[in-house]
This record gives structure tokens, sequence and C-alpha cells, in this order.
């Protein structure tokens, strides 16, 4: 038996990314809802963030949100909940979010609450073993995990379900901070706790996790709230410029899944097929018609990251007709400069990739239009390699080579190409990349996730 | 005969998760969805063609009714932000869908 409503505020589509508007947020606050929940990390930010440990957000921007979610749940008395903590979910965010909150509550005269943390990471010694034995099957790659691709990952997640996030309320958790964790099961938890239908509140939280994007016109950072009934739900926006659709809400049903019917998460698939999208009011869309179809085994996601190695890039543009016209032969000319120095990109000491922009350098392969039109390009010469000070010489003989690169009937000998900067850039951030794609069974939903629970 | 881009009401690319892309076609009303689906243009073979893609990594194509819409789903060439990447989020991947001629 469920409780007849369970209201659940999407306090921001992705905490700290830019900071919540407090207006709207304020608002859906005054209507009492019972969970104040944010998700704070995406798999699209890149494997770097989960490799690296390096903050996505800038911390002021974060702790402004947790700010304003921790004061209003408290002063509510209701959880709050935050998944994906720092971009990529990693135990080191985990501990860096639960710092926050407290510095938070401290500064806002906050105690007497119950902070659960969870942590997702996956040892990659325990993932190695498991993959030895043949237990990591495919999700979408071609077979089982082998130990030596294991053995590549610098970093591990595992993408928890709604189990350990339960677990954390039945002890009594009134504040959570979560590792790496479905953004559905975030925003269900709660309605599951309350003794709400699975599938709905699974697909209650699939609508909402991303915000406003489910609302139209999107404006982004605004509240919205998914208020779970007892066959239903509604999608609520708290922007006054703002409404759900039928069309915005069914549409948002797309948003980031391969199959608009089938919604996979951890421990089955929500089945979409029989889902109706009506409008409630002019603004508010009510929904209904999911159901549970469980997996067997029950599984999670995993997530790996391994070094790639350190990148600098120089960036150079052409406006002479004739040079654009000869840019494949600049590039060349520039690689084969590059090779005699450094030997053959590819070989493990360096990786070189020429990005034209005005051609190919957005759909690369899949580009159907391979002609040039315009009167300028720009050209991004992207070296990656394990070794920071390759790295830099190396775009810096590209610098020195785009310069001088001839090519038949060249006039501006002066000097080659237009530089933004007579300087390679080096971003901040390692380059990883993504190796797994392969899902643990569980036997325990919980037995990966760590919770500590503290009174603060 | 009108072009995609004239008669959708969203037309849009997108990581769904790192290995794959997913492309949504969104009409604002039933007529316009039922015109396009009646075309029969918006297959796994149109798809692989446009994106120069061998059709097997074409994942789906899928006819949402409840929400007016198209959904399709590819397989990357490699995953999210390697070493080569040109669009972290396969944002602007949905260019070429634009100009699919509606018969």
């Amino acid at each position: 038996m469920s409780e007849p409503r369970t209201g659940v505020l999407c306090a921001s589509g992705s905490l700290g990314l830019t900071p919540m508007h407090p207006e709207s947020y304020w608002a859906a606050v005054e209507d009492g809802p019972d969970a104040i929940v944010a998700d704070a990390g995406s798999g699209d930010i890149g494997a770097s963030y989960l490799g690296s440990g390096a903050r996505y957000n800038p911390v002021e921007w974060e702790l402004h949100d947790l700010r304003l979610m921790l004061t209003a749940a408290r002063r509510l008395g209701v959880p709050m909940l935050v998944g994906s903590v720092g971009g990529a979910g990693t135990n080191g965010s985990v501990d860096r979010y639960v710092e926050m909150v407290k510095q938070i509550a401290a500064e806002e005269g906050l105690s007497g609450f119950s902070l659960a943390s969870i942590y997702a990471e996956i040892e990659v010694d325990e993932l190695a073993r498991l993959a030895a034995a043949g237990g990591v099957p495919p999700l979408g790659a071609a077979g089982p995990l082998e130990e030596a691709d294991a053995r590549r990952c610098d970093r591990v997640v595992a993408m928890m379900g709604v189990e350990p996030l339960l677990a954390a309320l039945d002890k009594g958790a009134d504040v959570i901070i979560a590792g790496r964790c479905c953004d559905d099961a975030l925003f269900a938890a709660v309605p599951m706790h309350r003794g709400h239908d699975r599938a709905l509140s699974l697909h209650m939280g699939k609508t909402i996790e991303c915000g406003p994007l489910v609302a139209t016109p999107v404006i982004m950072r605004e509240a919205i709230a998914g208020v779970m009934r007892e066959e239903d739900f509604l999608v609520v926006p708290y922007h006054e410029g703002q409404r759900c659709t039928p069309a915005s809400v069914a549409g948002h049903t797309l948003y980031e899944r391969l199959d608009p019917h089938r919604l996979p998460v951890p421990g089955g698939v929500v089945d979409l097929t029989a889902a109706a999208f009506e409008a409630h009011t002019d603004t508010v869309c009510r929904v209904s018609g999911a159901r549970w179809e469980p997996a067997d085994p029950y599984a999670v996601k995993l997530e790996g990251s391994a070094f790639v190695g350190h990148r600098a890039l120089f960036l150079f543009g052409l406006r002479d007709p004739l040079s654009i016209a000869n840019v494949d032969r600049m590039c060349d000319g520039i690689a084969v400069e590059i090779a005699k120095h450094f030997g053959e990109a590819g070989d493990g000491r360096y990786h070189l990739n020429f990005h034209v922009y005005g051609r190919d350098a957005i759909m690369g392969e899949r580009e159907p239009l391979k002609q040039i039109d315009a009167h300028e390009i720009a050209v991004v010469v992207d070296v990656v390699a394990p070794d920071p000070g390759d790295a830099q010489s190396i775009a810096k003989m590209a610098k020195y080579a785009s310069l001088r690169v001839h090519y038949p009937g060249k006039l501006g000998t002066a000097g080659g190409c237009a530089m933004l900067a007579d300087e390679v850039l080096m971003p901040s951030m390692p380059v990883y990349e993504w190796v797994l794609d392969h899902l643990l069974p569980l036997d325990d939903p919980l037995a990966p996730f760590t919770i500590q629970l503290e009174t603060v | 005969m009108p072009r995609l881009a004239e008669l959708a009401a969203e037309i849009s690319s997108k990581n769904a998760g790192a290995f794959c892309l997913t492309f949504d076609i969104v009409f604002d009303t039933r007529e316009r969805y039922e015109q396009v689906k009646r075309a029969g243009v918006i297959s796994a073979e149109r798809i692989a063609e446009l994106y120069g893609m061998p059709v097997e990594q074409v994942l789906g194509v899928v006819e949402f009714d409840q929400g007016n819409a198209f959904k399709i789903a590819v397989r990357r060439e490699r995953p999210s932000g390697s070493v080569g990447e040109t669009d972290v989020f396969g944002a602007q991947q949905y260019a070429p869908l634009l100009d699919i001629e509606i018969p």
C-alpha cells in the first residue's frame, strides 16, 4: 500500500553545472515536496573526469546548489538525495560532497540529521579477478570482459540501482550523497520507499532527472517536480513561462536512451509500450502505463577509464584559397615533419589528429559533404602523448611546420597560416578513454556499494 | 517535396551512453508524424547510407507513436571522448537528417 501522493522536487537538472535559479525552486519548495533530489553527473562528460578525479564544476556553484537543497530539505524535514556526485561519482567526489554538506550545515546552523555516503567504485583487482573467471558479461561490447582490459582501467565505478538508496533510507538517512548512480533510481528512491510502484517511480525518475528539459520552452536550471499518485504521476513546472505538455514529456522520454519503449535500469527494464501522456492541466502532464520487467540475473552497468596521455593543441586558420585547396597537403607535410623527429604517429609515443573546421571536423568519417565552400577554415592539430613534454614539443613542431610547409604554387611564403596564438594549448586534464561496456551481475544489489552513516 | 526539417518540430542527436548515438525526430502533430511514417523514408538502410556506415551499425529505428516521434540508435565508431573525437556529446550529428525528402 503506497502513500496516496509523493512529490519529488528536481532541484537542478545537473547540480553545480551552473547555479540553480532560486525563484522557481522556492516556489516548488512552498508546495511541500516529499524529497528534494538532484543528479550531479553524467557519462557524457567523458572518461577523463572518472580517470583523473578532476572536478567537473566550480566548487562555488556546487556549494550554491547544495546550500539551497539542504536548507529547504531540513526546513521541510524531507530527504535530500544527490547522485553521481562530482560528475563521475568517484569515491573522492563522495567524500568532497560530504564535506561540503557539513560545511554548509555548520554555516547555516543545521544539525541533528543523518548523513549517508554511498560509494560506487569497484577495485580494479577485484574486477580483473571476476573477468578472469568469465564473470563480466557484455552490455554492448562484443564479448565478456577480458582480464587484460580490466587491468587497463585506472578507475572503475558501478552504476547503483535503487536498492542502496532504499537501504540508506531504511537506516534513517536524511541526506544521501551517492557515487555513480542511475539517475532514474535516484529520483525513484523516496517514492518506492513510500510504497509506490517500481516501474512508475522509475519512469517518473527518467522523466524529471534532467529538470526543465522535460518542459517547453526549455529554460535551464528551473525547478520541476514529479508527483507520484497511485496509478500515475504528474509532471509539474515551476517557472511561469514553462509548460509540461504531453508532447514535451513524451518527447523527453526519448532523451539519451536507445529505445523509447524500453528503459533499461539496474535490475530490469521499464516497459513503456503502454505508457500514456495526457494533459492534466494546461501546464501539467499526467503520465501512466509503465510496467516492470525484472532482469535475471540482477546486474549493474560498469564504467571504466584508462589513461591515454596528455593533450596539446595547436590551432591555425587559412584564408588564402590556394592554402584552403591544399589543406590536406599541408596536414600531410606537418605529419611528415613531426615523424622525422618523433617517429610515426600511433606507434605508442603519440597520437596525431587533424580536425579541419569548415570541412569535416564535426562529423569526421560520417560527413557526407567533402568539399570546402568556406572562404576561411581552421585546423586544430590534436596531439595526445603519454609524456606531457612530448605532447608539447610535437604540437610546437606542428606550429613550426604549419608556417613553413610547402605546396605547389604557394604565394604566401612569409608564413603559411594564421595562428590564433603563438603558443600551443595544453588542457589541464589528462586524456582517458572508456574501456568497459559491460555488466556486473550481482546476487545482492547492495554488495559492491558501501553505505556509511553519520550524524551531523 | 518537403524536407524533414520543414515538417519536424525537433531533430536532435545525443550520446546514449559512451558507445552509442541516438537521434530523435519529433513532430508537433499526429498528421505530420503519420505523413513521414507512411512515406517510409526513415529506415536503417537510409540512415546507414546517409552516415556512410554499415547497416549493422544502426541498432534500431523505432516509431514512438505516443510521442509522434522516431528514435534512431547507432553504434559509435569509437567511445565518446576517445583520441580523434570530433563531437563529445554527439550533439551535432543530426545534420544529414535535415535534408531527407518526404514524398
